[in-house]
């Protein structure tokens, strides 16, 4: 792989190119942005089944807003880790980790990450989470399957419809009911 | 039969302080229900959102705008956001649209 610029003049221009395509983006290209068909009744479903609902996401801390805004979920999230959260970006497991510990009393065998690329995939392996993956982000069937994800579907409306027969239904979070009625 | 009016009281509250309501009702205390942890935890670009060909353009003209060279904008692309094929540039609806067409 070619470099022409050293790291560390890489990291400079690096925060100034940043800087620049943050800007950029939010301006011209955010309000253009769409969410995948039925990311709300999704996130419901999961809700009403007891899951935990978290983001974690390379983008910003205000690029992560705005998709809040315009997936309208904002209500059914409990945290979000964003890239302000994170050292590393995917592959390293760091945004997951760090999602996770603001989640509090959670352990990786008890999570699931969902996510389009392989980077999703391997992250979440080193997290020692489990992954299920979406074709919705472009990538070939192939590299999704050999970068970990357990079970693919085409997106969020997908696995909307096939949510029965999900791992999220199957495996949902077990109801716990404490009755203690004192009597006196 | 005697029905005890229920407040359901979550953990953390102060179950077990009040024996009586404000009419004097005896209420029967400390019904905690809930869920064991578990977490559903969601990528967004590509995932969520339809979002990876605006992302791409984003980069693109950004990289236009400092005049750097196509490798150092797949050098840097894959730095920072890891690298995606052509194919994931173009929205969720153009590939839809290309795969109907046959292309």
């Amino acid at each position: 792989m070619p470099v022409f610029l050293s790291k560390q003049e890489l990291k400079n221009k690096g925060k100034e190119i940043e800087k620049f395509r943050g800007e950029l983006f939010k301006r011209k290209f955010l309000p253009k942005v769409r969410p995948f068909a039925r990311v709300r009744e999704l996130f419901q479903r999961l809700t009403q089944d007891g899951w935990k609902i978290a983001l974690a996401s390379s983008a910003k801390k205000d690029e992560l807003e705005a998709y809040k805004q315009i997936c309208s979920i904002s209500d059914l999230l409990d945290t979000e880790a964003s890239s302000d959260d994170a050292e590393e970006s995917k592959p390293h497991p760091d945004i997951f980790q760090a999602a996770m510990s603001r989640l509090g009393q959670v352990s990786p065998k008890e999570c699931i990450v969902v996510g389009d690329s392989p980077y999703d995939a391997e992250a979440a392996t080193k997290a020692g989470i489990r992954s299920i993956g979406f074709l919705s982000g472009g990538f070939p069937e192939a590299d999704l399957i050999q970068a970990g994800f357990e079970v693919l579907y085409w997106g969020t409306s997908d696995l909307y419809l096939q949510y029965e027969e999900s791992i999220f239904h199957r495996e949902a979070p077990p109801l716990i009911a404490n009755v203690n009625l004192k009597a006196t | 039969m005697l029905f005890l009016p229920t407040k359901i009281k979550f953990q953390g509250s102060s179950a077990g302080k009040n024996d009586h309501d404000e009419s004097g009702m005896r209420i029967a205390h400390e019904r905690v229900i809930h869920h064991s942890m578990k977490a559903a935890i969601f990528d967004i670009d590509g995932t969520l959102t339809d979002s990876v060909h605006l992302h791409a353009k984003a980069w693109q003209e950004t990289f236009r705008h400092f005049g750097h060279s196509i490798s150092f904008f797949r050098y840097s692309i894959a730095d920072w956001e890891g690298w995606r094929p052509i194919n994931a540039c173009l929205s969720f609806e153009t590939r839809v649209e290309k795969q109907r067409q046959g292309d």
